[in-house]
């Protein structure tokens, strides 16, 4: 069963490219983006992170770039939650 | 809804900060005391499907996107503290890996999206199916309101941290109602796809929503 919900997980990191696609031809922001035009503030980004807007930099295609982040991010957060649910469970002796 | 580094002033970001950890802590606390082996498994499918979820971007006609934050939808199978933890962990990701939401907004990223919307999210599930007869309608019914109700009021939270902000020039009055009727109306699409999820649920394993909550 969990099996399929990872597959579910994996399926729709595939599809994340079309849906971006999609968003760029109508010209989306976010509300909170709006929010920050209207008032007219701008980002002070004062971190690096490795894979930016969810990029593997050096993959030059971005579908495949963003496939791949999205494979690397969907494994990474299981395996977080995998090993703080291990570490949990076990402190109940 | 994650607030990039820039938008919040210092106070605003401790402040949210701290009220996140104190939840995070909570939570820490009570799944110690709760989980079982058979809640392993489910924490980390929920969490990985959470953040891929979280990728796909909805393009709506107004110009403007959504995508589901699932934070009720945590809260509904893992119980309002379990929730906190699965978006604390997606969160953190999100933030570290993939620059999306800024290490100051952290905290209050962690509130909006985690704290309130999974703790919100649970109690309106619980009380509209309560109330409709706790039968598989009623709890989808319920996973509607949760989902929606707790975005909206996430939502409201991110538009009084930004709007009190010296950064947005104090501009609660249109951070507020910006960002709480966009997402009143968005949240609808996130209550769909919570309640949607649920009668699935509900379905093929309704045993995995009789798991005891951590609360």
């Amino acid at each position: 069963m969990w099996m399929k919900v990872l597959v579910a997980a994996v399926i729709m990191v595939l599809l994340s490219p079309v849906f971006a696609y999609a968003c760029e031809l109508t010209g989306y922001a976010e509300p909170l983006e709006r929010s920050a035009e209207i008032v007219g503030v701008e980002e002070r980004p004062m971190y690096e992170a490795p894979m930016p807007d969810y990029l593997i930099p050096g993959v030059e295609v971005e579908a495949v770039s963003g496939i791949l982040a999205g494979l690397v991010g969907t494994a990474l957060v299981a395996v977080v939650a995998l090993v703080l649910g291990r570490a949990l469970r076990a402190g109940r002796g | 809804m994650h607030i990039p580094d820039g938008y919040l002033d210092l106070t605003i970001a401790t402040t949210f900060y701290l009220l996140s950890a104190i939840f995070v802590v909570l939570a820490l606390w009570r799944a110690r005391k709760v989980l079982e082996d058979r809640h392993v498994p489910l924490l980390g499918a929920i969490s990985a499907a959470i953040f891929a979820a979280q990728m796909l971007n909805w393009p709506i006609p107004g110009g403007t996107s959504a995508h589901l934050v699932g934070g009720a939808l945590a809260g509904i199978y893992l119980g309002p503290l379990g929730g906190v933890l699965v978006m604390a962990i997606v969160l953190l990701i999100q933030c570290l890996f993939f620059g999306d939401g800024g290490v100051t907004a952290l905290g209050a990223n962690i509130w909006n999206m985690g704290v309130v919307d999974a703790i919100v999210g649970y109690y309106v599930y619980k009380f509209v199916s309560r109330a409709l007869g706790d039968t598989p309608k009623a709890k989808a019914v319920g996973a509607f309101f949760g989902g929606w109700i707790g975005i909206t009021l996430g939502a409201f939270f991110c538009g009084v941290e930004i709007g009190f902000s010296k950064t947005f020039l104090y501009s609660y009055n249109i951070t507020i109602p910006v960002m709480t009727t966009w997402h009143a109306a968005l949240g609808i699409i996130e209550g769909l796809i919570t309640a949607f999820v649920v009668a699935y649920t509900l379905r093929v394993r309704p045993d995995v929503l009789e798991l005891p909550k951590v609360g």
